[in-house]
């Protein structure tokens, strides 16, 4: 890995489903031939409509899915492999817990999990519940929890082991404004200590508020990558770039 | 390693803590004690219908318990999507299903336990004198359930489906039991196309007369260095069912 390894690299990457049922098989793209580096500290937001292909393209960065062909290098390592999972936090559109444990007891597990030990990892726990101020429900079961506050312990285990680069699929769906902002908060700190963001959206004022490029994928092809200085001098040009490339009226523009 | 024991822990906790898994517990600790009102019929061979329905109830909630656990545990999981935050950590998938697999049958074994401690009290309180080989049973049971939980397991990631892998993992109890039965009829049908069958068949399904330890209990003389090798073959077949486990999770798309 050299100082230019981009921390996220895809090189023609392609995944078809193949589902087969009483003999027939049935294909349906989710990817298609997707280019992209996103650079080290950077933050990347990956826009597109229901179905687009964003959930698929973040599992397929997190080795939760195979690619058909093509290529994942995350810091110089493949998907999937433990140097580059070892690279990433991620958190899930819904994240999903073990309701029986406690907020500290899961914290705990995936620190372990993380290779975490000892007193370290005490610490490491606590520092995260502060950052995502959940220490004084840490020890309620996970039932007990609101969607906000699931969505702060997902949070939380997503940069636990400190990993360069954070994936995050659609972490503001659902939230209240005074979550929105909170979660707007969390994000841009740990992008000042240094960390890559890479996160799927439908929200696309808080795309605009965070990002640095935003990626726009349509029905699985990734057709335009907008720079921040693109949208930043006008308000709602995010959304105006993006309504022309998705639209199949204006199918010119891509 | 440190990981397989975190997720066994876990595991073993979340088991505990289930609601539907100490009802499972209570109804077999009830069950036992209900082989007293039997025992009271049985006049002179009191003490027997304790000990023989005692264990056959421990092994049959046992057993349910272990299907009930591992057919459900990883399938629900891949439902419910917790399973995407383990398996983004830098382990290998093979951590999963040895943790997952080591917590349940940890479970399995102390809820046994707890009904084989109220067992004995009620024998040792009937006037009972205890017998090695009754203790040597023990254990054998504890295996059997083993072996049930890495193919029940097997199953689930075999089929996909809680029911469908739930009949296939009874289908293997059942037959496990009648390995000599089925060999002696496909003997007696003469026909070496069924004779072939039945052996591909008998290398596939568990030998669950050789852990019936509990069987002998009345013949005077049975041979103690039986246990050694139907222990090992126990741990052979699981470690089979469990590499096979782990093949096939090792392919598996979420």
């Amino acid at each position: 890995m050299t100082a230019d390894t981009p921390a996220l690299a895809v090189t023609d990457l392609t995944k078809i489903y193949r589902r087969s049922h009483l003999g027939r098989t049935k294909t349906t793209r989710g990817v298609e031939k997707i280019n992209l580096a996103v650079r080290d500290g950077e933050v990347f937001g990956l826009l597109g409509l229901n179905g687009s292909g964003k959930t698929t393209t973040i599992k397929l960065l997190l080795g939760l899915l195979f690619p058909t062909s093509g290529r994942i290098d995350v810091l110089g390592a493949p998907a999937g492999s433990r140097a580059a999972k070892a690279a990433i936090g991620y958190l899930p559109e819904i994240p999903y817990f073990y309701k029986y444990l406690s907020g500290r007891e899961v914290l705990t597990f995936y620190g372990q999990l993380s290779g975490l030990t000892g007193e370290a990892l005490r610490q490491r726990v606590d520092a995260a519940l502060d950052v995502v101020r959940m220490k004084d429900h840490a020890r309620r079961a996970m039932r007990e929890y609101s969607k906000g506050m699931l969505q702060r312990i997902g949070l939380a285990q997503s940069f636990l082991h400190d990993p360069k680069i954070l994936i995050y699929d659609e972490p503001v769906t659902g939230l209240d404004p005074l979550g929105l902002r909170e979660m707007r908060e969390i994000i841009q700190g740990l992008n000042q200590k240094g960390k890559t963001i890479f996160f799927s959206s439908h929200s696309i004022s808080e795309v605009e508020k965070l990002c640095h490029r935003v990626g726009i994928l349509v029905q699985g092809r990734l057709v335009r990558v907008v720079e921040q200085k693109e949208w930043a001098a006008e308000p709602g040009r995010l959304e105006e770039v993006f309504v022309q490339t998705v639209s199949p009226d204006h199918a010119h523009v891509r | 390693m440190t990981s397989i024991f975190s997720i066994a822990r876990y595991t073993l906790t979340q088991q505990l803590r289930n609601r539907l898994y100490l009802v499972i517990i209570l109804f077999g600790v009830l069950m036992v004690g209900a082989s007293v009102l039997f025992g009271a019929v049985a006049a002179d061979q009191e003490i027997r219908v304790i000990l023989d329905l005692g264990f056959a109830t421990t092994e049959f909630f046992g057993l349910a318990m272990a299907l009930f656990g591992a057919v459900t545990l990883v399938l629900e999981e891949m439902e419910s999507k917790t399973i995407y935050l383990i398996l983004t950590r830098p382990q290998p998938r093979a951590t999963y299903i040895l943790g997952r697999f080591l917590g349940l049958v940890l479970a399995v074994w102390t809820g046994m336990a707890l009904m084989e401690v109220m067992h004995f009290a009620l024998l040792l309180f009937k006037g009972w004198k205890a017998d090695p080989l009754t203790f040597a049973a023990l254990p054998a049971m504890g295996l059997k359930v083993m072996i049930m939980t890495a193919l029940a397991l097997l199953c689930s990631l075999l089929f996909t489906s809680a029911p469908t892998a739930t009949v296939f993992s009874l289908f293997f109890w059942v037959l496990g039991h009648f390995g000599e039965e089925i060999r002696f009829l496909a003997k007696k049908s003469g026909q070496p196309v069924a004779m072939a069958l039945v052996k591909g068949l008998l290398w596939i399904l568990p030998n669950l007369t050789m852990l019936n330890l509990r069987d002998h209990l009345e013949i005077p003389g049975f041979p103690l260095t039986q246990i050694l090798p139907a222990a090992l073959y126990a741990l052979l077949y699981t470690g089979a069912a469990l590499s096979l486990s782990i093949a096939l999770f090792a392919r598996k798309e979420f």
